[in-house]
């Protein structure tokens, strides 16, 4: 029997990489090594690939924020994860030396499992290895996330929840932050769920949010097969780093009915972090099927809805049989409403204590 | 002395502004001081210079002008002149003109219009209404739309009257002055004079007060909320600022000596929430 050293210098390889949005709190001085061990790679692993193949993924999302079109032979810089998207694949964080996929542009690679028909297969990968600092321990998302503290959370929660993918969630949510900026408070947005990503970072920066995080910042690069117990520790830690604004808008993705944000809302330690929650839809008839789920499974009755139903009037006049207000992101990204719906949450909150 | 101080605007964005510093230091909560249809801003300042002194409170006169907010008293009208106001309101704290504390708002004419709708739209951002002789008024009646009531504006549109209908109740749990000039029952080119605004509220603008402030004691009983609203007749006065401070004592109306009873009153309900939806 021999030893094979499994560590080398990663310099050499990294030189020119991009690296991608999901790895923008890694301090790259550390990185010393590359480990080829990929049988061990665990998920949010960093992890250095080339580009063999463009595929559904043309472009990569940028720690800086930037899109990076993607050529044949770059080298990149991602996080070995999970995926979930109805609309495009889902894989798992699994690496093999014969290659792996790009399962997300905001830089997660693993092993895609099923793709959704109107797709195309993702951009191939060859891994090149892990990186790791100079002792060799591989480097993951986990080792530069938020402090897991547990503090006060800012004074006002709201979810936005969806009944899907494209369920204009995002939409939402910039509306909320938007008209809670503009009626002078500090807003915090948080994306709870969902895959690394900027787009909808972005979107939140745009509305005016004070503050924006993501599960990425707790050491995720993706939720999708995550431990419950990890996830709710994600969301607390978030708006405990939240905890200087306002208010926080939280985002979770998917529909409500998704594996694990059905199983995060099942549970009442994990409701209670919200004060209360928004539904988008993109139709009535969805939007009433998630009432129904969020009543039965969760107790959870939401105040307003919101969507992408908002753009379409006979849509909206629908959903109104729904008994609850509809607000467009328009309507959501104006002052009048965003202090309206603070204010009976400010009297709900006084009739509860009392 | 109180000192008259002019903070120009930017037209569509900020309204330029009078404002009045009384002589010892201001530590009372600010009264805005909203103009009517006429825009008679330095007028207004004028009268009520004295009472920043009377009352040590600093008053805030914006100057809606006609060609950015041509329908401000509207106040969510489309060009926003709800939105100019807090916009102002942010700057005016930012350079200290004002502290944190939410102000009293006082209306004369199409700025009691303005005075109520805002109150209605952002109720914890007003601490004492003072509304005086409006030619109409938003009721809070599901027949009419806004601004004329707090029904559906139409098919798919429910977003303003729920946020009027969900308000009601913390609007009205401030204190509401109404006054209007017993003489003012004159017709003139500000009065509109539609049908559904005749049948709703009456023909002048004291049936039109008188009318509303009912209504609104009905919509408090409603929402079980204290009402807290005091209709006034100015005796021998019209329609007319000027006159209304002359004869009618409105300037200690409009700009009160700030005292305990006009806190803002609990609501008594439960789960509004569920009832506004």
């Amino acid at each position: 029997m021999h030893i094979v050293d499994i560590n080398v210098s990663a310099a050499p390889f990294l030189a020119g990489a991009k690296w991608s949005f999901v790895t923008r709190r890694v301090r790259r001085s550390n990185i010393k090594l590359l480990n080829h061990d990929l049988a061990a790679a665990e998920t949010g692993d960093l992890v250095l690939a080339e580009v063999q193949e463009i595929g559904s993924h043309k472009r990569l999302q940028l720690h800086d924020g930037r899109f990076s079109i993607l050529f044949p032979k770059d080298r990149v810089v991602l996080a070995c994860g999970d995926r979930f998207a109805e609309d495009q694949f889902e894989g798992i964080a699994v690496l093999s030396a014969d290659g792996a996929d790009l399962l997300a542009g905001g830089g997660v690679v693993g092993h895609m499992r099923t793709r959704n028909g109107r797709v195309g297969r993702p951009t191939r990968l060859s891994v090149i290895g892990r990186v790791a600092d100079g002792e060799g321990r591989v480097i993951n998302l986990a080792d530069v996330a938020l402090d897991k503290v547990q503090g006060p959370r800012p004074r006002r929660v709201i979810g936005v929840l969806g009944t899907g993918m494209n369920a204009g969630k995002t939409a939402a949510a910039a509306g909320l932050i938007n008209g809670f900026a503009r009626s002078g408070q500090m807003v915090a947005a948080i994306k709870a769920t969902g895959t690394g990503s900027f787009g909808d970072v972005h979107h939140y920066e745009a509305a005016g949010a004070a503050k924006v995080l993501d599960f990425t910042d707790a050491g995720l690069a993706s939720t999708y097969r995550q431990p419950l117990d990890c996830l709710e520790i994600a969301t607390r830690t978030l708006l405990t780093a939240a905890t200087d604004c306002d208010i926080a808008v939280v985002e979770l993705a998917d529909g409500v009915s998704q594996v694990e944000t059905a199983q995060l809302l099942r549970r009442p330690g994990y409701r209670a972090l919200f004060d209360a929650f928004v539904l988008a839809a993109p139709g009535a008839l969805a939007a009433r099927g998630a009432l129904h789920w969020l009543s039965s499974e969760a107790q959870i009755a939401p105040i307003a809805l919101s969507g992408l139903m908002t753009q379409a009037p006979l849509a909206v006049a629908e959903a109104e049989q729904l008994s609850l207000p509809v607000f467009s992101r328009e309507t959501l990204a104006d002052p009048a409403t965003a202090l309206c719906l603070n204010g009976l949450l400010a009297c709900a909150e006084r009739e509860g204590a009392a | 002395m109180a000192q008259i101080h002019f903070r120009p605007g930017v037209p569509g964005v900020l309204p330029s502004t009078w404002l009045i510093r009384p002589e010892t230091s201001a530590k009372a909560p600010p009264v805005l001081a909203i103009h009517g249809l006429n825009r008679e801003v330095e007028l207004m300042a004028d009268l009520l210079a004295r009472q920043a002194d009377v009352t040590g409170r600093t008053i805030i006169l914006p100057v809606f002008d006609r060609n950015s907010w041509p329908h401000y008293q509207r106040a969510a009208c489309k060009k926003r002149s709800d939105w100019a106001l807090l916009a102002l309101l942010r700057v005016l704290r930012d350079e200290g003109w004002i502290g944190a504390a939410p102000p009293d708002i006082s209306g004369f004419s199409g700025g009691a219009q303005f005075a109520h709708r805002f109150t209605w739209l952002y109720p914890e951002n007003v601490r004492r209404l003072c509304v005086v002789a409006p030619g109409w008024w938003t009721f809070p009646d599901t027949r009419g739309s806004y601004p004329l009531g707090v029904g559906m504006e139409n098919l798919g549109g429910n977003a303003l009257a729920f946020r009027l209908r969900a308000n009601i109740g913390r609007f009205l749990a401030r204190e509401v002055v109404v006054m209007v000039g017993d003489l003012d029952v004159m017709q003139d080119k500000n009065l509109r004079n539609d049908a559904d605004i005749v049948s709703q509220q009456g023909a002048n603008r004291v049936q039109r007060a008188r009318s509303w402030a009912a209504a609104m004691k009905r919509a408090a009983r409603r929402e079980r909320v204290r009402p807290n609203i005091r209709f006034q007749l100015m005796e021998n006065c019209g329609h007319g600022f000027a006159d209304c401070v002359a004869n009618g004592g409105l300037a200690s109306a409009f700009v009160p000596v700030v005292s305990e009873k006009s806190k803002t009153l609990p609501k008594l309900g439960k789960h509004q929430i569920e009832e506004v939806a």
